[in-house]
């Protein structure tokens, strides 16, 4: 890790037209702190990690990288502080893995400059901490969903930024991939980064993440650790659903028990 | 933003660089390309080429070649043979050539290619005002003498065509008798329909093609004591008819270009069947004629076979059915 | 794949050696192998033969090589920034737009008041172009191959109604006609020292161009998020690409009219073989694509010679098959 980093938002408001899509939000990751982003459908949990990245323009706010403002940041210099790793995308061409990887030391090289020994040990250390060396020869279009999903969390590796913004990572994946992600994601955070996650499985964000954060209509509506967020009045609030959440084994564990049809 | 400043500086530039790169502007622009005149006179003579350049002919050209039919027939007229070095594939095509069987077959024909141009090593090229624009530009650029004739719309043109041509070959006093020629054959047409009424006639050529002010059918009609019912459309030059104009124009003779040696009366079958034939004057008159595409497509010295068959044709006494 | 890749640059260097080679010696007059060698070797030959070679055959030889190179690199760098294999300046409708630029260049005489009007507007037509297709696929959402198809399609039509428009303006003045004629087939035939001046630096700035934002353009294949993610400034670089394949375009509109399919074939081999990461695609479809079109014209000349074929109906006798080949598996591969 080149610098320790720690995400912060402060009063965060973005706009599409007329529409307020996330109004006055107030977030912060720490380091070494993995955070989750969940909330139904449409609630702004894409657009907000968007608007982090700098996808998507900011009306009002601010966003803080290690104490320094992302705005007075050119993209380049940006994505040396923080990199965003989206849903899938389809890539139309046949790029091999190490390729996509390699990709991540566009922030640290000049436009002519090719990739120098430290560029090499970094790339390389990305292939091997998400367990994709065996891949490096592969094109991205032949691998599984779950093997595509490590390639471009080592692009992030490689990469060197101290925050991640991930976006569902696990969400086209089975349970197995799903569960080595997260654990690859916890370990990355113990080594001293910010990561902010959306994800959808509650199950998985009590489990694995140090705090929740819910937003729901485009602001927060709830944060804190698990077992004080993920309650039965929440869920039937904001997710619409009748659900049992036991505290098991130290986590929460929720069961739906079946969709609300109108608001309580 | 610099960036972007400088990316839009570069492109300028190398627009800019472009522009000046081209010294040849005809080559981009045929229409920058003009008719040569040549100095009356001795050698070395001035020729203003078809850039508009001065060039100097140092000495009576030895290696003519030809890029067009009607530069064919004006060097045949006015050098001997053994100075030319190539004609056109064209000079033999009878349907379209009055020098067709008459050019000796010793001369060298060409379809007219850049490389084969300059591989005859020619010390004088002729082309005419239609000839592909991008070679003569090119032969300029290689150095080759370029003579280009002119726009071969009236009997004028063609007279200075021939000045020019007799010029540049060191044949001016043939031209000049050519010239003469012509003149005396024109005033023969002129006496011969002093008085007569004027037909209203019409030149279609392939079916559709006709000719209006600016074309040497047009003034042949008009010196054959004809009235060009095409130029009563306001159009100059040679222009498709459409069939309706056609039938309001309603002429009293029709002249049909064809492919055959000589003239004559036209049957029912040279007629194009697209056209309505019998809603024309020129029909229920059985007054339409077949004239050879050679005499009435000539705009060399041979446009006075047109002139001299339109005269007999305006004029002929109706026929009956043919 | 190192071994293929170290092999491909001696070998498209050779091909393209090979073919200049056979570009000078052979045409329709009778110039020998060993004239050519002749001349190369410095020593005397006719001067005919001085003038064929060095006056004709070598500037179009080289015009073909630089519009082959130029075309490459920009289909392949416009496959990157739709994202899209079918991309090529000749099927979103760029080099007609840029055709349209060139006609109206000569219809309105600009040509004669300073020679650059001649690719300026035929550069700038073929940046309105591109932004019209990127413009319309783009609003559509996410870059759909049958968007950027059928606003290609739009555009290109637009643009060829509007030269028709002109051409059938000019039909009366012969020659304007047959110039925009020759302009709309697309073709070498005439080409010269000067078109070679007038095209190169234009060609130049939009290549280096493309080529200095090959890493960029590795990074728009995995999409707008991750290539912002990663530092690219997304639109300032589609901008930039979008400029430099129209100089590109522009430019070789300018000079030899509409010539389709090169940057559809050519950027497609090289991948096939070589991969999609534009560090190698840029470098390999210049050479290649030079190679390539100067093959093309090679055979355009000497198919029916003395005739001579249209350059684009030998890139297009090539070009198609591979375009719907392409397009078949497009379709397949969103089923």
């Amino acid at each position: 890790m080149s610098a320790r980093g720690g995400l912060e938002a402060k009063g965060l408001e973005v706009r599409r037209g007329e529409r307020t899509i996330l109004a006055r939000l107030d977030l912060g990751v720490a380091p070494g702190e993995l955070v989750a982003l969940l909330g139904p459908n449409g609630a702004g949990k894409s657009s907000l990690l968007g608007a982090l990245a700098g996808l998507l323009p900011i009306a009002r706010g601010e966003i803080l990288v290690a104490g320094r403002s992302l705005s007075q940041l050119g993209v380049r210099e940006r994505a040396r502080w923080l990199t965003l790793v989206p849903q899938e995308t389809q890539i139309p061409f046949e790029l091999p893995v190490e390729e996509v990887v390699a990709l991540g030391r566009t922030p640290h090289l000049g436009r002519f400059a090719p990739l120098g020994a430290a560029d090499r040990q970094a790339i390389h250390r990305a292939l091997v901490a998400l367990d994709v060396l065996h891949l490096a020869g592969r094109s991205i279009c032949r691998i599984s969903g779950g093997e595509r999903q490590r390639v471009h969390l080592a692009r992030a590796h490689a990469q060197d930024a101290p925050v991640w913004l991930l976006d569902e990572p696990t969400s086209s994946l089975d349970l197995e991939h799903q569960l080595r992600v997260m654990n690859v994601l916890r370990r990355m955070t113990s080594e001293g980064r910010s990561m902010l996650v959306a994800l959808h499985d509650l199950n998985m964000a009590a489990r694995f993440a140090d705090r929740l954060v819910v937003v729901a209509a485009g602001r927060i509506v709830a944060q804190g650790a698990p077992r004080e967020v993920l309650r039965e009045g929440l869920l039937a609030e904001v997710f619409r659903v009748k659900a049992r959440c036991e505290l098991r084994e130290g986590t929460v564990e929720v069961s739906p028990i079946e969709a609300l049809d109108q608001p309580p | 933003m610099r960036t972007e400043a400088g990316i839009a500086v570069a492109s300028l530039v190398a627009l800019a660089l472009a522009g000046r790169a081209a010294p040849s502007p005809a080559l981009l622009d045929p229409r920058r390309l003009t008719a040569s005149t040549v100095e009356e006179g001795d050698f070395p003579k001035r020729m203003v080429d078809p850039g508009g350049r001065e060039v100097v002919l140092r000495a009576r050209p030895g290696r003519v070649v030809s890029r067009a039919l009607v530069a064919d027939e004006l060097l045949l007229e006015l050098a001997p043979p053994e100075r030319l070095a190539a004609l056109t594939y064209l000079v033999d095509d009878a349907t379209m050539s009055l020098a067709a069987g008459k050019a000796p077959p010793s001369i060298r024909r060409t379809g007219g290619g850049l490389e084969e141009l300059l591989s005859l090593e020619p010390d004088l090229v002729v082309v005419a005002e239609f000839s592909e624009g991008s070679t003569t530009a090119q032969l300029l650029s290689a150095g080759v003498p370029v003579l280009r004739l002119g726009n071969a719309g009236s009997f004028e043109a063609v007279f200075d065509d021939l000045r020019n041509v007799g010029a540049a070959l060191g044949a001016s006093v043939e031209a000049r008798r050519t010239i003469e020629q012509m003149q005396g054959r024109i005033e023969q047409v002129q006496r011969q329909v002093a008085g007569r009424p004027r037909p209203r006639a019409l030149y279609l050529s392939g079916g559709q093609y006709t000719a209006g002010p600016g074309t040497l059918t047009h003034q042949s009609l008009t010196l054959a004591g004809g009235h060009n019912a095409a130029a009563e459309l306001g159009l100059s030059g040679a222009f498709p008819l459409p069939v309706e104009q056609l039938v309001a124009l309603a002429p009293e003779v029709v002249l049909l270009a064809s492919p055959e040696p000589s003239a004559r009366l036209a049957r029912p079958s040279d007629l194009p069947p697209n056209i309505p034939w019998a809603e024309l004057p020129a029909a229920r008159h059985h007054r339409i004629y077949l004239v050879p595409a050679a005499w009435s497509g000539a705009i060399s010295h041979h446009a006075i076979r047109a002139l001299e068959a339109f005269a007999a044709l305006l004029h002929a006494p109706p026929q009956g059915p043919p | 794949m190192p071994l293929r890749r170290w092999l491909s640059w001696p070998l498209l260097l050779l091909l393209g050696a090979a073919l200049l080679l056979a570009a000078l010696a052979l045409g329709s007059s009778s110039v020998s192998w060993r004239q050519v060698l002749d001349l190369l070797l410095g020593r005397e030959v006719p001067s005919w033969v001085r003038t064929i070679l060095i006056e004709v055959r070598l500037p179009r030889a080289l015009l073909a090589f630089l519009l082959g190179a130029g075309l490459s690199s920009a289909g392949a760098a416009l496959q990157g920034v739709f994202r899209n294999p079918l991309a090529d300046p000749g099927i979103l409708g760029v080099s007609a737009c840029g055709a349209l630029g060139a006609v109206l260049a000569i219809f309105t005489g600009l040509v004669g008041w300073s020679t650059a009007a001649l690719p300026l507007l035929a550069c700038a037509f073929a940046f309105a172009g591109t932004m019209v297709v990127y413009g319309l696929s783009a609003r559509a959402g996410a870059m759909d191959s049958g968007d950027v198809m059928l606003a290609g399609v739009g555009v290109g039509s637009l643009a060829g109604a509007a030269t028709a428009l002109l051409l059938s303006l000019s039909l009366a003045n012969y020659a304007i006609g047959a110039q925009i004629l020759q302009w709309l087939m697309g073709g070498l035939d005439g080409r010269g020292w000067p078109h070679l001046r007038l095209a190169l630096p234009v060609m130049m700035v939009g290549w280096l161009l493309i080529l200095a934002h090959r890493r960029d353009l590795d990074a728009l294949l995995l999409g707008d998020a991750q290539a912002i993610a990663i530092g690219v400034d997304v639109r300032a670089v589609r901008g930039r690409i979008i400029l430099a394949t129209s100089l590109i375009t522009g430019a070789s509109v300018a000079v030899a009219g509409v010539v389709g399919f090169v940057g559809l074939v050519v950027p497609h081999l090289v991948r096939m073989v070589l991969g999609p990461s534009h560090r190698i695609l840029l470098p390999a479809s210049t050479l290649l694509g030079g190679a390539f079109l100067l093959g093309a014209d090679l055979l355009a000349r000497r198919v029916i010679a003395p005739q001579e074929l249209q350059l684009g109906v030998i890139t297009a006798a090539v070009g198609a098959p591979i375009f719907v080949h392409l397009l078949v598996k497009a379709r397949r591969g969103s089923a």
